[in-house]
């Protein structure tokens, strides 16, 4: 039976002085469950770094309650947490070799040395470190150094591992290395992993939910398909992949499916969703890779292509419907998908229903 | 190979007027001194050019009895250990105050930490004597100290620590206070703060954390501070002069009465060789401690 890790109520972090503070974080709730990878997900500036340091104790919450496996925790330091962070600088300590950074959160624990040194060769192990433990940080690479971050916070056994961008220094075949690492790591230890990151293919692949988070709230909380499937606001289909925005009228909403009509004139089918009345002005969020173009007369709305851009496994086509709005449709280079359509002709545009989703702002 | 005999000429170009003005200022005054300490004491003060003896040295440990035998003379060596006890206890207090003071420097905002440093400087623009002779109104019988233990009832007669070990031990301390104030603080103040924050997540109390990181991490100022304390205490006169009353002498003050008072310049130049010895070896303890191996803890 799996609990839940941490439970926020209502947190708020305002810093600065009261006439002219700046909230970082506005009345935050979110419930992360044991052993789940768990990522906060947003632009910089977004509260996703502040909410991570409010769990790990180095901030205190100017309001709301914060509990961990049921405790209150808001107001405790973090030596009492047990919660450990693998920091973005890493935050190695430079003067002790890898065996002994290691080895600082069961030594602050007062385990017994023989203990100590099984947990230290066991978390080596982990993270494929052994053999380095005499080696300073400065003798490692970018690479090493990060595991020996991760390997330092989990000898503390902490029970919420927190991960603030720890992948961002690296380059991008390492970074898909450490993800899969991340990822097993995660499984083999079970620990809950709390992951912030501003990037959203990080995101996407490696998380159990995603929180993501503008202006200091959560915006939708889901899994990744949740997430990038079904976004309920304009800003996070906007900041999770590509999307296209229509700006569209509700005619009529009947079991489960809606009519809309666009600017142009077009109506469009799509999926409605509950309390959306007839009349109602809405935004509709279309994927491009949900655009199909096609040739024959009679389906789908009008349209002239305009641009036409070739990136290898797919080509992104920006097409213009009757009233000048763009689209953009991702079509996948299988063999004469869009042969023969240069730009300026015309074409039509379909778009199936189930691939409408109405935003709100 | 023409090009590099001609960029060696550069390179000893331009590093000669710091090896002639060390060479000059340096090297010969020692050479002097060290040659002085080897020759006899001129008949009116002053040396017996040419001559040569290592009679400044035996004076140094044992006097000559009426039969020309030597007897052991511990006075001048316990003059000698008092200064290197003294000096090492300055280092240690001037250690107690300026690392806590150091440490409360750098944790000030920067505008704040600008004007903390420039208070600590301040003793500087007043002369060495003006600042001892103030110590002498503050500690005397009846001084400000006494004054106010007394008014408040917490004393009911003078102290009378002036002109004692003691009173050169303040004396010195806070005059080199400063000198460990400053290097501590110029390592901390480059200190990644975020390290104190792992520690702190992984388990360290702020106690732990001082011990275990901050003060691994301000080592080398830390040393430096030392070195910068008690090398020149180990040498200091003004103070025990001063706040030692003639009563409590320093090694520097046994110098000074060599080439003043005493006319004995051999004597003073073979005492002066024998700080230098003492002073060189606690570089070379420093260097073998925290240059060789840097952060092996």
């Amino acid at each position: 039976m799996k609990g839940d890790a941490i439970e926020a109520r209502s947190l708020t972090k305002r810093f600065g002085a009261a006439a002219d503070a700046v909230t970082a974080l506005d009345r935050v709730s979110v419930t992360i469950r044991e052993n789940e990878f768990f990522t906060l997900l947003g632009p910089s500036g977004c509260g996703k770094t502040t909410l991570l340091r409010l769990i790990a104790g180095f901030e205190l919450p100017t309001e709301g309650e914060l509990y961990l496996h049921g405790q209150r925790i808001e107001s405790l330091p973090p030596f009492r947490r047990p919660v450990n962070t693998v920091f973005q600088s890493y935050a190695l300590f430079p003067h002790l070799n890898v065996q002994r950074n290691v080895a600082f959160a069961p030594e602050m624990q007062n385990r017994p040395r023989s203990e100590i040194n099984a947990e230290v060769r066991r978390t080596l192990d982990l993270v494929r470190l052994n053999g380095f433990e005499k080696r300073l940080p400065r003798e490692l690479s970018g690479g090493q150094q990060q595991r020996v971050a991760l390997a330092r916070a989990l000898a503390g056994k902490p029970k919420v591992l927190l991960l603030d961008e720890p992948l961002s220094a690296l380059d991008l075949k390492l970074r898909r290395e450490m993800q899969i690492e991340l990822k097993r790591l995660q499984h083999e230890t079970g620990i809950t992993f709390v992951f912030v990151t501003h990037d959203q293919e990080e995101a996407l692949t490696m998380s159990d939910r995603i929180a993501v988070m503008s202006g200091g709230r959560i915006l939708q909380i889901g899994t990744p398909t949740e997430i990038y499937e079904q976004p309920t606001s304009r800003f996070v289909a906007d900041f999770i992949g590509e999307t296209n925005f229509l700006a569209a009228r509700c005619l009529e909403s009947i079991g489960g499916r809606a009519l809309y009509r666009l600017p142009s004139g077009t109506e469009l089918e799509g999926i409605a969703i509950p309390g959306l009345g007839a009349g109602s002005d809405v935004t509709l969020a279309v994927r491009p890779e949900r655009v199909d173009l096609v040739r024959e007369e009679g389906q789908g709305m009008p349209a002239i292509m305009r641009t036409i851009l070739y990136v290898g496994n797919d080509t992104i086509c920006t097409v213009a419907l009757p009233d000048g709005t763009e689209l953009q449709a991702r079509v996948q280079n299988r063999r004469g998908a869009i042969g023969g359509i240069e730009p300026g002709s015309p074409l039509r545009v379909r778009i199936p229903p189930e691939a409408i989703r109405v935003v709100g702002d | 190979m023409a090009r590099q005999t001609g960029e060696g000429r550069r390179r000893a170009w331009l590093i000669a007027p710091s090896v002639l003005t060390i060479g000059f200022f340096m090297l010969v005054p020692v050479a002097i001194m060290a040659a002085i300490s080897f020759m006899e004491r001129g008949s009116g003060g002053g040396v017996s050019w040419g001559s040569f003896t290592s009679e400044p040295y035996v004076q140094f440990l044992f006097e000559r009895d009426l039969d020309d035998s030597l007897l052991l003379n511990t006075d001048y060596l316990q003059i000698f250990f008092r200064s290197i006890w003294l000096a090492a206890l300055t280092t240690v207090l001037t250690l107690a105050v300026g690392l806590p003071t150091a440490l409360f420097m750098a944790l000030q905002p920067e505008r704040r930490r600008n004007i903390l440093i420039f208070l600590v400087t301040i003793p500087f623009w007043t002369n060495l004597l003006v600042r001892n002779y103030a110590w002498i109104l503050l500690l005397r019988n009846n001084g400000l100290i006494d004054q106010v233990l007394m008014g408040l009832g917490l004393r009911n007669e003078p102290m009378g620590v002036l002109y004692s070990t003691f009173s050169i031990a303040v004396g010195l301390t806070y005059t080199f206070m400063p000198f460990m104030v400053l290097p501590i603080y110029a390592s901390l103040e480059k200190m990644d703060w975020r390290l104190v924050e792992a520690a702190y997540d992984l388990g360290a109390d702020r106690w732990r954390a001082l011990r275990r990181v901050v003060i691994p991490l301000a080592m080398p100022g830390i040393a430096a501070g030392c070195i910068l304390v008690f090398i020149p205490c180990l040498g200091a006169f003004v103070t025990p002069e001063l706040l030692g009353g003639g009563k409590a002498l320093m090694i520097g003050n046994l110098i000074q009465s060599q080439f003043g008072a005493a006319r004995n310049w051999p004597f003073g130049a073979a005492l002066s060789m024998a700080l230098l010895a003492a002073v060189l070896l606690a570089m070379m303890f420093y260097l073998w401690r925290y240059r060789r191996a840097p952060g092996a803890a």
